[in-house]
């Protein structure tokens, strides 16, 4: 089980990082982590971090509440309950949607 | 009374012009803070309903029966687990453990580094959380004030 917990099943790698895909609306990554961990209480989680390239787009931070519900959503639904912290590194001067 | 939608507005203060380190920490922490006192007020406005604003002490101890370590268990509960609660309810409790773990970043470890976007989206994300929560029945943010505040009895 401890294994298990310092491990992310490639099944749900690939759902992570289609979900990405389908949920960033356009704005492209110019990289990205999935790494597993503890959080700040010990409790083992996921930690995506994302790196955005620079968008002409403005960002719309519904995205950010769109990735983490499917995000949750997928990984329940595959039977992974650690919590997916995810950070958006957004491009230094990133224009946002108001 | 400590309005969330306030601290959500001295958070884009913060963040306007030019901020320091410390103004990117301080957003954070307050986008956070926001959402905490969110459930605090929700959480003791069943206890003592209508408020009495004579009983200071029990209005005070009702305030600050929601603690953090408790409320982002349930939270993450909500999210993973005990899936009858409505949308904007759970996307409230996955935004409160996940900008949780942003406040103790901001408020306690130097090394991580916070940036204006970063920073603002973790905002936004707070603002669109309390909406979210608000959005839903008066039923629904008190079955969850209560699946929060209280901690389950156990069988054993």
């Amino acid at each position: 089980m401890i294994t298990m917990l310092r491990e992310i099943r490639p099944e749900v790698r690939a759902a992570i990082e289609a979900t990405l895909k389908s949920k960033l609306n356009g704005h492209e990554l110019a990289s990205w982590s999935i790494e597993p961990g503890e959080d700040h209480d010990g409790d083992a989680a996921i930690f995506i971090e994302l790196h955005y390239k620079l968008s002409e787009r403005p960002f719309d931070s519904a995205i950010l509440g769109a990735v983490a519900s499917e995000l949750s959503d997928k990984l329940v639904g595959m039977g992974e309950f650690r919590f997916p912290y995810t950070r958006h590194r957004l491009h230094k001067g990133q224009k946002f949607k108001e | 009374m400590i309005d969330p939608r306030e601290m959500i507005a001295t958070a884009r203060k913060l963040l306007s012009g030019e901020p320091s380190d410390t103004d990117l920490r301080r957003a954070v922490s307050s986008a956070y803070y926001a959402l905490f006192h969110r459930l605090c007020a929700s959480f003791s406005a069943i206890v003592l309903h209508p408020p009495e604003a004579v009983f200071v002490r029990a209005s005070r101890q009702a305030y600050r029966y929601i603690e953090h370590g408790q409320a982002k268990r349930s939270c993450d509960e909500v999210r993973a687990r005990e899936r009858n609660f409505p949308p904007g309810i759970v996307a409230f409790a996955n935004s409160f453990v996940e900008l949780q773990r942003f406040r103790i970043e901001a408020d306690y470890q130097p090394t991580v580094a916070f940036d204006l976007e970063l920073a603002r989206s973790l905002v936004d994300t707070a603002e669109k959380a309390i909406a979210a929560h608000d959005g839903e029945s008066a039923e629904a943010r008190r079955a969850f004030a209560v699946f929060v505040g209280l901690r389950a009895k156990s069988r054993s």
